[in-house]
């Protein structure tokens, strides 16, 4: 799996997880291109957005992370190394 | 009375009813069908057939499986269905499990070499007895049951126990009966016999290709028995003419829209019913009784069904918990599988393994399999709700959900789809559909599928499908 596959899956996983404001939005077309980092901060990631990008991650790809994890990996970009070394 | 001793009845107060209906076969009378069951007897005794002999019925022909299941019982020898549909191996284990020592089949097989062969006469044993003369409460039929996990389950039913079970069918009573399932699948086989208690015609599907609405007017069918996946397709084709015929569907739990569809472009006459191999019919929805919440109706007279907590206590109305039971014509156990018996038969109940509850009016509502609650971070999700949704879904013919085990989340819910013919639907839509109705019980992947993978009774195959998750997930 490719990076830019884990950053359609990461994209995917935040659509299901209804995170506000990010599908479909410009932030959204320059992470998956590469061009633009987006820290998890600036994300309205409420704990049942959390559990829910978590769920999709694991069920797309079988990686697991623990909702609690996303605070510490800290950005999208990051957020695919992560998942990227776990494979 | 026996199921045997009702056949003896029918025989000399209604000997000129018909018993059977068939292309392939002239019609039989009760007389002849008794005739040929005693003929049919007499001739197992002199092939050395007697009371306890265990063996298994390999006869593909339905009517004459019919006729040689009644024989068998009224010798009182111990009987069990070894299916065309099975592999060598299943029957290798069947036989192994029961201790068979013979085989009665036509047409001739090369399975189970090790068993007495008995050839059964292709067309019948000519009727040259009157009476039958059978071992009463001798014999035994073993049913299989629940064939998607693991080994099969056989479970033993006594002709009283039948019998018992068949009263609760007597709607059966002067009707012409199609079942479309073979005789060789448990319930197509209780439910044939349950017609000749009841005195009802048992017609056969002919050989080869037919259509069902064709084969029911042409055979006067004035009630047709249909499994869910049969029930789909009708409810999604025009039939007016089969209005005045009464439709009745078991198995498995029918969708409140499939069950709409019928009464809408089929027949009003809809029953549907649950029940299990274990203790017969447990409940039925009749026609004008079908409502949102999919209920399948008050438990029928003379049988106990309370809501129980893991611990057996019983818990007030309208509270979900486990369904247990109990009634007369139920079994006691499955052979050779004390835990299973453990599991299912406790404190003289019965534990089909199904979660319902019982309504402020009395009907009971089965919510899906206890064995099947996934957990989900705490909540409790079960397939059959995720179906039940995902079927109501305009492009969807038949789903299954199943959990994607997780060691963070425990069971992540996720679901197959087969969708109907013509019709495109994307995951998304069917992911934010489900979501929609279902929150945080929806699915949280949906694959969609040619055809869902089914055994040989139609059960569906979720072990196959979750492989195909499996392979979906690691695949990308």
């Amino acid at each position: 799996m490719t990076n830019e596959d884990i950053r359609q899956v990461i994209a995917d996983a935040l659509g299901y997880a209804s995170v506000p404001r990010f599908r479909g939005s410009s932030r959204e077309a320059a992470f998956l291109s590469g061009a633009e980092d987006v820290p998890l901060a600036t994300l309205e990631i409420d704990s049942l957005a959390a559990m829910e990008l978590c769920i999709a991650i694991e069920t797309i790809v079988g990686v697991s992370i623990l909702p609690q994890q996303l605070a510490e990996i800290g950005s999208l970009n990051a957020l695919v190394t992560t998942i990227s070394g776990a494979l | 009375m026996s199921l045997l001793g009702r056949l003896q009845d029918h025989s000399e107060r209604m000997g000129e009813v018909e018993a059977i209906s068939s292309a392939e076969h002239s019609a039989l009378t009760y007389r002849e069908l008794q005739g040929r069951v005693a003929a049919g007897a007499a001739f197992l005794k002199s092939q050395g057939i007697a009371a306890g002999t265990a063996i298994g019925i390999a006869v593909t022909d339905e009517v004459e499986h019919l006729t040689a299941t009644l024989a068998l019982m009224a010798v009182g020898a111990h009987q069990v269905t070894l299916a065309s549909h099975d592999t060598a191996g299943a029957k290798e284990r069947i036989a192994r499990r029961l201790e068979l020592t013979h085989i009665l089949e036509a047409p001739a097989t090369e399975d189970l070499p090790g068993l007495v062969r008995v050839s059964w006469p292709q067309r019948g044993v000519a009727p040259t007895v009157n009476v039958i003369e059978w071992t009463e409460g001798g014999g035994i039929i073993y049913f299989g049951t629940s064939g998607t996990t693991g080994e099969m389950k056989l479970l033993p039913l006594t002709d009283r126990q039948i019998a018992a079970q068949a009263q609760r069918h007597h709607d059966y009573a002067g009707e012409r009966v199609l079942r479309l399932g073979s005789i060789e699948h448990n319930i197509s086989k209780r439910l044939r016999l349950y017609c000749v208690w009841a005195g009802g015609t048992n017609v056969f599907v002919p050989d080869g290709e037919f259509d069902v609405a064709d084969l029911c007017v042409h055979q006067r069918v004035t009630e047709l028995d249909i499994s869910r996946l049969h029930a789909a397709d009708l409810a999604a084709r025009e039939l007016s003419m089969l209005r005045g015929v009464r439709i009745s569907v078991a198995g498995s739990p029918l969708p409140f829209d499939v069950r709409r569809s019928i009464e809408r472009n089929v027949t009003p006459l809809l029953t549907v019913r649950y029940g299990a191999t274990e203790c017969g019919t447990i409940a039925f929805a009749g026609p004008g009784e079908h409502d949102e919440a999919e209920a399948v109706g008050p438990p029928v007279r003379g049988l106990e069904l309370q809501i129980v907590d893991p611990a057996g206590a019983p818990l007030p109305p309208g509270t979900t918990g486990l369904i247990r039971l109990r009634v007369d014509g139920m079994t006691s156990g499955y052979v050779g599988d004390p835990q299973e018996t453990q599991a299912r038969f406790r404190d003289g109940w019965f534990y089909p393994g199904d979660v319902g509850m019982v309504r402020a009016d009395g009907n009971l509502i089965v919510q899906g399999r206890s064995d099947d609650m996934m957990i989900l971070n705490g909540i409790n999700v079960f397939p059959a709700e995720i179906e039940r949704v995902l079927e109501r879904h305009p492009a969807v013919l038949a789903s299954a959900a199943l959990p994607l085990e997780s060691k963070v989340h425990g069971q992540i819910p996720v679901a197959a789809v087969e969708l109907r013919s013509g019709v495109a639907v994307t995951t998304g839509e069917l992911l934010s559909y489900a979501r929609e109705l279902l929150a945080l019980r929806a699915p949280r992947r949906i694959l969609v599928l040619e055809a869902l993978p089914r055994n040989s009774q139609g059960k569906i195959l979720r072990r196959e499908i979750a492989a195909q998750f499996e392979t979906a997930r690691s695949g990308r």
